[in-house]
């Protein structure tokens, strides 16, 4: 018979960064009169995202939301054996980011660390990665570090992207804990992947198959600045088609239905589209967690954001069951069901 | 052997006033003739907007390049009475 860990892993604590400037709506209208502000914030629910300062990159955000979780008093630098960095807007193409965080944030040379180049669903796989650390014994202390500086590839004049995403950064502490009888902290993830959807949210330039177009003449440009095209119905639609089922496959791997989940946070790209996924697969408002108007769509970030916020709210409390759903670019989408730790701070 | 049945789900009138919601006008705005490129209202917003509501009212997920195939307001009306069963009368 297969034997359970006696450890299992468990998210406990959470701390984010976000950068100084603050973009709001009424900036974006005076300078886009035409873009009907007030109509996209209605069905967005952003009324303003923080930007990056031209100089400040992933590492900056990075290590400014780590030291905010070591303040906190959680653990210290020393206790971490893993720092895993979620990331699509890198410092560089190499080295990894991770690394230079792991020496910015005076975490020990013993350490293990790696970048995870996903958007929405990183968060997700962030976890299931911590957990397999964890619970396979590599690992007693993973610094999980979501961080995306997406405004550095938004066109100033682009209505489709410019609105909805914000730069932020979130440390999550995922630590080996003992394993109770109510099962483990963070239950088997669901993933789901389907790259024919890549070019419907997608980054051309800035790698290695924009540079080599440039080298053989392909490209119009050299420099070619590196611009995100989003197509939202495609995105929309691939949503509609994935989540409900995810949902329901966590469900039922849980044993249980909606009813039995205490909270339900899915990745917060948008109002509108979190709004009708909920409708659609019948979640009661109440247990829907949605908190975006301040910060936009910070990709791998929106989920650890709105976790720290509920459990600060006492939305989200120790033993609860929260059902988190991130999905997006890639296409790359993963669910996890979590128990709420006692520790959490 | 099993049959589908075609019940009607959405008129012609319905579809264009769906689509009117979508892009956030008032009742009797559009006729029908009007071509979609022309009209600032249909954005990728309306877009999502349009194909949530088609989603909602009829459990039907539209395709987004039959979408973009349509040329005129009566081109969208008749994908969307096709796509929901009804007769296109």
């Amino acid at each position: 018979m297969h034997e359970l860990p006696a450890i299992s892993a468990a998210i406990t604590a959470i701390e984010y960064a976000l950068p100084e400037r603050v973009l709001t709506n009424a900036e974006l209208a005076a300078t886009h009169p035409d873009w009907q502000l007030d109509k996209i914030a209605a069905k967005t629910g952003i009324r303003q995202r923080h930007i990056a300062a031209p100089s400040e990159c992933a590492s900056d955000l990075a290590v400014a939301a780590g030291n905010e979780l070591f303040r906190s008093g959680a653990i210290s630098p020393a206790g971490i054996d893993t720092l895993v960095v979620c990331t699509q807007s890198p410092d560089y193409v190499l080295p990894t980011t991770a690394c230079i965080v792991q020496d910015r944030l005076g975490i020990p040379t013993s350490a293990a660390a790696f970048d995870v180049n996903l958007g929405c669903s990183g968060y997700v796989y962030g976890l299931g990665i911590a957990k397999g650390l964890v619970e396979s014994g590599q690992s007693a202390a993973v610094l999980l570090i979501t961080v995306d500086t997406y405004s550095k590839y938004l066109a100033d004049d682009d209505r489709s992207v410019r609105p909805l995403f914000g730069d932020g950064a979130a440390a999550t502490l995922v630590r080996a804990c003992p394993r109770k009888a109510a099962g483990p902290f963070l239950a088997r993830p669901v993933w789901g992947t389907d790259g024919s959807g890549a070019k419907n949210l997608f980054l051309k330039a800035g790698a290695a198959k924009s540079a080599a177009a440039a080298v053989s003449g392909c490209a119009a440009s050299a420099v070619e600045a590196p611009r995100l095209y989003m197509n939202g119905p495609e995105i929309f639609n691939f949503t509609l088609r994935v989540v409900p089922g995810m949902v329901e496959r966590l469900l039922q791997e849980d044993g249980t239905g909606i009813e039995g989940i205490d909270l339900f946070v899915f990745h917060q790209a948008n109002e509108y589209l979190l709004r009708h996924l909920r409708d659609k697969i019948g979640i009661p408002e109440e247990r829907f967690y949605m908190s975006l108007a301040d910060v936009g769509n910070t990709v791998s970030s929106t989920i650890p954001i709105a976790l720290k916020r509920a459990a600060c709210e006492g939305v989200l409390q120790p033993g609860h069951k929260v059902l988190l759903a991130g999905f997006g670019v890639g296409y790359s989408w993963g669910g996890l069901i979590v128990r709420w730790h006692e520790s959490f701070s | 052997m099993a049959t589908t049945s075609h019940v009607p789900r959405m008129s012609r009138p319905e579809g264009l006033q769906t689509i009117q919601q979508a892009m956030g006008l008032p009742p009797g705005t559009l006729t029908g003739s009007e071509e979609i490129e022309s009209l600032d209202e249909w954005n990728s917003l309306a877009v999502v907007e349009f194909m949530a509501m088609t989603d909602k009212k009829l459990g039907v997920s539209l395709d987004v390049e039959r979408i973009a195939a349509c040329v005129t307001i009566d081109d969208l009306v008749s994908l969307l009475v096709a796509e929901s069963g009804a007769p296109d009368a």
